[in-house]
């Protein structure tokens, strides 16, 4: 299976020759055909029909074995009116948690489903999901030799979204998260990530974000240092290894203030020595913006600017720093840039791997995303019932609107049309200022993680 | 500057705790923190001698000679945000209020209740109002004013003291309440009266407290011809803790009629140069228009608010910067079994006014009594009712708000600021 640029973009060219393009289901697909930059270049409308009836075909087999979807289903077009995935905005959007104020006495507004969820974890689920894993696993001749790489789990559970009420679990079949850590490196390529380059990464392996991570380096073979490998290097190698013994202890016990206050300047320098003295050229990491530490001052003990401010002549190794889980403060990426540090930024969420990214072509701000779609696809949304039906209308270009995730993939957790709790802006090739509607909303994601909160 | 307590009779600092302007920060005081010493200084004359009712009238027109030092008003015009002016206003209406009150002063002289109270800092009539009413009332006790306006209580105990009143009949504290030492030597302290009462938005609520939360006002409108008079008396006193932030109509035909006074309202105070409303609003904090901001887009694109005016503003994303000069919003009846809008629940900063149509009396009460839940406090503070409301909603409406005030604004009161609140009641005989 090859995963260098062009030959995986021709082999994209081969497989889709080989199929009907217009009806592909993408459980058929490879999945490291997700890496290929044909998703980001081909003609738009020639995408938008092979989405669409990836679409069609996902709507289809979940309707039939996820009966969650059946009872929110009940009016939507029919199946052969489903072509294009534009006709996203026809399926009704789903949300863990209720909207306040949406509805009437007489009409039912936007009910979440968490409780529902939090009681049954393969609500979303297809009952056939066995059978399912073994058609991707027809599609990829080598699935025994991926299989291994998630320790020979073949499905795997990721918790996800804390912060409304208790984190729910998203359940997802281990060529799922391969082909989403496939489509990962297609945006980190388009980041601007180069093989060889030494990464470390400050996300937690056990949340979702941090295993693709850490996949899809593997897979740009790029040496990576995990939070869980500096640490555990510092604890053994170090004079400072008592602090961060201490930091982590303390953390665990919940006593935040306290660790950044005893252990966090040590912790800080521990790993700066260690960026320095493994010659790293990328940080993955997470920077809140000020707003976001004004309410929470536990989160500034790992914030990258917080490591880098204390002594930038650590970083001296580094070319790119990936900040993710916020949109990037302007403040940051301009320090960084002004030492000629490249700076960048992919969504995704553990229900959807990535939605979009920030490549150099994309400008000057950060926060200006291009779509990166398949496996994930998106958009952005106003949800319209006061005149009329309960209908998603599609947000005008520059208009700030309600961002709807879908996985087309449907092994495992299925999120169609899936409002995801972040505000966008919709722009002409993607988003832009994708945040958290509530900023303080971090809680069980893998950037709280990485913040150490 | 060094702003200390008043503990009996005597500035008293020991640690001090500094606090900048979030307007200006090249601007600072530093305050006294409330130490363990301090506290027990407070609490170890519980009683500063009887003061007879003759005394306290007598007291009540001095009250009503005091003017603040340019200093006080200007610290709280930095720390607040208000415009000198207003003070200034509301400083001269508190004078009136505290002659007024003389009248009030019944002979008898039972001893009132031993009070803590929280002074809010966003209007200056408050420490008129609350030390007019104690004296009414006999009561002695704690007065804890705002970290952001400090100064203006402390010096009006320091002038009646100059006036005769007894040392120790109230205690002027302060503290540092982001310092755990401090806020569990104020709650100590606080738990020893009789009664604690918190003028403003504050959260703790248990027994023998009174908490008027400040920013939840509303309005039941049935006769748009009785309400459309009192809007504007709102609307241009966005920083009175009594101004209606919120009307829930009933029928379309009022919902409209109601709407298009708060246009013409806005559209006039709007146009004056400088406008009127500019005025009198003062600064919002950045933070809280970002966080309107992104409250009122999520409305926005959940079809939950609708923007009526300014009409430039409907259906697009709003800036903080939108928020700040005003507008009026539409909102809507939900479906009970998702949270309310918040709209209803969120306090106001001032320049939003909010409308609901529902489509009866029924529906407005109960939109009331679900957001009533939401709220921090027990009750609102206020509620107009303008309108013939029948009878039978009385109960419901009494349980919604401390105060009913039927076909006249609260904002209409005799001073603007818990006019209708029977504060003295409260400090005679305690919380009901």
């Amino acid at each position: 299976m090859s995963h260098g640029g062009t030959r995986v973009d021709d082999e994209l060219e081969d497989y889709l020759r080989g199929v009907d393009a217009s009806n592909i289901d993408a459980l058929d697909i490879p999945v490291d055909l997700a890496a290929s930059t044909q998703w980001d270049t081909m003609v738009i409308q020639r995408r938008d029909r092979i989405l669409g009836g990836m679409l069609r075909n996902l709507i289809a087999r979940t309707k039939a074995h996820v009966p969650f979807y059946e009872q929110v289903w009940r009016n939507i077009p029919p199946l052969p009116l489903i072509q294009d995935i534009g006709d996203l905005s026809s399926i009704p959007l789903v949300s863990k948690d209720s909207v306040a104020g949406t509805g009437s006495p007489d009409r039912n507004g936007i009910t979440g489903f968490r409780a529902r969820l939090l009681a049954d974890p393969s609500l979303l689920v297809p009952k056939n999901l066995e059978e399912v894993i073994q058609r991707q696993e027809a599609a990829n001749p080598d699935y025994k030799a991926i299989l291994k790489k998630y320790g020979g789990r073949r499905v795997l559970d990721f918790s996800s979204g804390g912060s409304q009420g208790r984190g729910t679990i998203t359940r997802l079949s281990y060529l799922t998260v391969e082909m989403e850590a496939y489509a990962l490196v297609r945006a980190l390529r388009m980041n601007g990530f180069k093989k060889g380059q030494p990464i470390a990464c400050f996300y937690n392996d056990t949340h979702k974000g941090g295993l693709q991570l850490e996949r899809a380096a593997q897979i740009m073979e790029m040496p990576f240092y995990s939070k869980r490998k500096i640490f555990d290097d510092l604890i053994i190698d170090t004079t400072l290894g008592k602090d961060v013994l201490g930091f982590q202890t303390l953390m665990a016990e919940g006593e935040s203030d306290l660790a950044n206050e005893k252990y966090g300047r040590g912790v800080r320098r521990g790993i700066r020595e260690y960026i320095r003295s493994k010659k790293i050229e990328v940080i993955e990491s997470v920077q809140p913006p000020a707003a976001y530490l004004r309410q929470n001052q536990k989160g500034s003990a790992l914030a990258f600017m917080s490591l880098f401010e204390e002594d930038p002549s650590a970083f001296d190794s580094v070319r790119h720093v990936f900040l993710t889980g916020f949109s990037v403060p302007r403040s940051a990426y301009e320090i960084l840039r002004e030492r000629g540090i490249a700076v960048s930024t992919t969504w995704g969420s553990s229900e959807a791997m990535a939605l979009a990214t920030h490549p150099f072509s994309a400008g000057e701000d950060v926060n200006n995303l291009i779509a990166t779609p398949f496996p994930t696809v998106g958009g952005v949304f106003w949800y319209r019932e006061r005149e009329g039906n309960p209908r998603l209308v599609p947000a005008i270009e520059g208009y700030e609107g309600i961002l709807l995730v879908t996985s087309l993939v449907g092994a495992g957790s299925t999120y169609i049309q899936y409002r995801i709790g972040d505000k966008a802006v919709c722009t002409e090739r993607g988003y832009r200022g994708i945040e958290r509607s509530n900023i303080n909303d971090i809680a069980g994601s893998c950037a709280s993680d990485a913040l150490g909160v | 500057m060094v702003v200390p307590h008043r503990i009996n009779g005597k500035n008293v600092v020991r640690k001090t705790f500094r606090l900048e302007s979030i307007f200006d920060p090249s601007c600072s005081l530093e305050l006294a923190r409330y130490t363990e010493d301090d506290k027990k200084e407070v609490m170890a004359k519980s009683f500063a001698g009887y003061s007879s009712s003759r005394f306290r009238r007598g007291l009540l027109g001095r009250l009503a000679e005091f003017v603040p030092s340019p200093e006080a008003v200007e610290c709280a015009a930095v720390f607040t945000g208000m415009p000198i002016r207003i003070i200034n206003e509301r400083i001269t209406e508190g004078r009136a209020l505290a002659r007024s009150f003389a009248d009030l002063v019944t002979d008898g002289g039972e001893k009132g209740k031993s009070f803590f109270a929280a002074i809010p800092s966003n209007d200056a009539r408050e420490p008129y109002f609350f030390v007019a009413n104690a004296l009414v009332a006999n009561a002695q006790g704690v007065l804890k004013p705002s970290r952001k306006e400090p100064l203006i209580t402390l010096e009006m105990v320091r002038y009646l003291e100059s006036c005769g009143l007894s040392a120790g009949y109230f205690n002027v504290i302060h503290g540092d309440s982001s310092n755990s030492e401090d806020v569990a030597l104020l709650a100590m302290t606080r738990s020893s009266k009789d009664i604690s009462i918190v003028m403003g938005n504050q959260s703790f609520e248990k027994d023998r407290e009174v908490v008027y939360s400040a920013d939840h006002t509303r309005a039941i409108v049935i006769d748009p011809a009785v309400a459309i008079p009192h809007l504007r008396l709102s609307v241009e006193n966005p920083l009175s803790c009594l101004a209606e932030h919120n009307y829930v109509v009933v029928g379309e035909e009022a919902r409209n009629a109601v709407v298009d006074a708060l246009v013409e309202i806005y559209s006039s105070l709007d146009s004056d140069n400088p406008s009127l409303l500019e005025g009198r609003k003062g600064q919002i904090e950045r933070e809280t228009l970002v966080q309107l901001a992104a409250m009122l887009n999520q409305g926005i694109v959940h079809d939950t608010m609708r923007v009526s005016s300014p009409g430039t503003l409907r259906e697009r994303t709003l800036s903080p910067d939108d928020v700040a000069r005003g507008m009026v919003v539409e909102h809507f009846t939900n479906d009970p079994r998702v949270p309310p809008n918040p709209l209803l629940t969120s306090p106001l900063p001032a320049y939003i006014t909010g409308v609901r149509c529902v489509p009866s009396i029924e529906q407005a009460i109960q939109d009331l009594e679900e957001a009533r839940w939401r709220l921090p406090t027990r009750k609102s503070m206020a509620i107009a009712v303008y309108g013939n409301l029948p009878s039978a909603y009385d109960a419901r409406l009494e349980a919604l708000a401390y105060e009913v005030h039927r076909n006249k604004s609260p904002s209409s009161m005799r001073g603007i600021v818990h006019q209708g609140i029977d504060l003295r009641e409260i400090l005679r005989r305690g919380a009901q």
